[in-house]
C-alpha cells in the first residue's frame, strides 16, 4: 500500500513539473510574442503604457487600447508607437486621434461646449448641497 | 415659498433630474451620429486601384462621390454588394470604393463572379487610408462634396429604407 502510495505520488509530482514547465514555457513563449509585436524601446514603452491606457478601444468599448486585442486596437498601437519613435509628443498624437476617431477615444472628455455642463454639474451640485444643509440647519436651529 | 416645503422638495426635484439624464443616457449610442469627421476635407493618400494603377485624392474631386468602405471577409458587405449592384448607375455622384485590410486578389476573385458597382475602387491592403478616415468598421459610407470635402457619414448595412430615407436625401441636397 505504501509503496503503492508512494509511486501513486512521484508519478503526480513528475506530472505536476512538467505541467509547471509547459505553462512556464508557454508564458516565455507568449511574453517574447507580445514583445515582438511592438517593436519599440523601453523608454517609449513606459510613455506608450501610459497614453493607450488614457485612450478607449473602439471596437470593445469598455476597454482601453492598452488592453485591447481587437485589430483595429493593434493597428492604433502600432501607429502611436511609430508616431512616438519619429519624436511626436503625446499631446500632437492625441489631436490626430481625436481629429480621426472624435472625443470618444478619451476616457477624459476635454472641456468644451458638449462637456461643459458634465464638467460644471458636480460642482454645481456640491455647492448647491451645501448651501442646502446650511439653509437647513439654520432653519432647524430657529425652530 | 415655504423654507420646508422648498426644503421637502429640492432634494426630490434634483434626483429626478439626474434620473432623467440616466435614463436618456442609456439610449444614447455614440456610434449613431459619427460627426467629428464632417467637414474635413478627404487626406492626401497614393495607393493603388484593381488594374494597380497608382490613385489619389484627386479621384473624389470635381463630382459628387459616395465612398463605400468593404471587404470581402466582412457578411454585411456581401449584402450591400448585392444592393449596389441593383441599383441602376448614379448620374449624379460617383461610388468610389475602398477596399479595407483586403487582398487585391480576394477582390478581383469576388468582382469577376458578382461585378463591381464602383466606377473607381482604391485597394488599401493595410488600411492606412482607413485609419486616416476614422474608420472603425465596415461596411462605412462617406459623402464627398465636389471639393474633397466630408459632408456625411454613415456607419452600418445599406438597404432600402437606408438609401431611400438616410443617403439619397444627402445626395440630393448636395448635388
Amino acid at each position: 500500500m505504501i509503496r503503492c502510495g508512494m509511486r501513486l505520488s512521484s508519478l503526480r509530482f513528475w506530472t505536476y513539473l512538467k505541467q509547471s514547465l509547459y505553462v512556464i514555457l508557454l508564458i516565455i513563449f507568449c511574453g517574447q510574442l507580445a514583445a515582438k509585436e511592438l517593436e519599440i524601446s523601453e523608454q517609449l514603452y513606459k510613455r506608450f503604457h501610459c497614453l493607450t491606457k488614457k485612450l478607449r478601444c473602439h471596437v470593445c468599448v469598455n476597454q482601453s487600447l492598452f488592453d485591447s486585442n481587437a485589430p483595429l486596437s493593434q493597428d492604433m498601437k502600432n501607429l502611436i508607437a511609430s508616431k512616438m519613435q519619429s519624436g511626436e509628443s503625446d499631446q500632437e498624437i492625441v489631436d490626430y486621434l481625436v481629429l480621426r476617431y472624435g472625443d470618444r477615444i478619451l476616457y477624459t472628455p476635454r472641456l468644451n461646449q458638449w462637456t461643459v455642463v458634465l464638467w460644471l454639474l458636480p460642482i454645481i451640485l456640491l455647492v448647491s448641497i451645501f448651501l442646502h444643509a446650511r439653509q437647513f440647519f439654520s432653519w432647524e436651529k430657529q425652530q | 415659498m415655504s423654507p420646508k416645503f422648498y426644503n421637502r422638495l429640492m432634494p426630490v426635484a434634483i434626483f429626478v433630474t439626474f434620473l432623467g439624464f440616466l435614463i436618456k443616457g442609456l439610449y444614447l449610442s455614440p456610434l449613431e451620429k459619427p460627426l467629428h469627421q464632417i467637414g474635413r476635407s478627404i487626406p492626401k493618400f497614393q495607393l493603388f486601384d484593381l488594374e494597380q494603377n497608382p490613385i489619389t485624392e484627386t479621384v473624389m474631386k470635381g463630382q459628387l462621390t459616395l465612398l463605400h468602405i468593404f471587404a470581402s471577409w466582412c457578411s454585411t458587405c456581401q449584402y450591400d454588394h448585392a444592393f449596389l449592384m441593383s441599383m441602376k448607375k448614379p448620374e449624379t455622384f460617383n461610388i468610389v470604393g475602398l477596399v479595407y485590410k483586403d487582398t487585391l486578389k480576394n477582390i478581383t476573385e469576388w468582382f469577376e463572379q458578382s461585378g463591381d458597382p464602383h466606377q473607381f475602387t482604391i485597394v488599401d491592403e493595410r488600411g492606412e487610408l482607413a485609419m486616416d478616415l476614422g474608420v472603425y468598421g465596415t461596411p462605412e459610407y462617406f459623402l464627398i462634396d465636389k471639393q474633397g470635402i466630408i459632408q456625411f457619414r454613415y456607419v452600418g448595412e445599406l438597404n432600402d429604407s437606408v438609401w431611400n430615407e438616410i443617403i439619397q436625401p444627402k445626395i440630393l441636397d448636395l448635388s
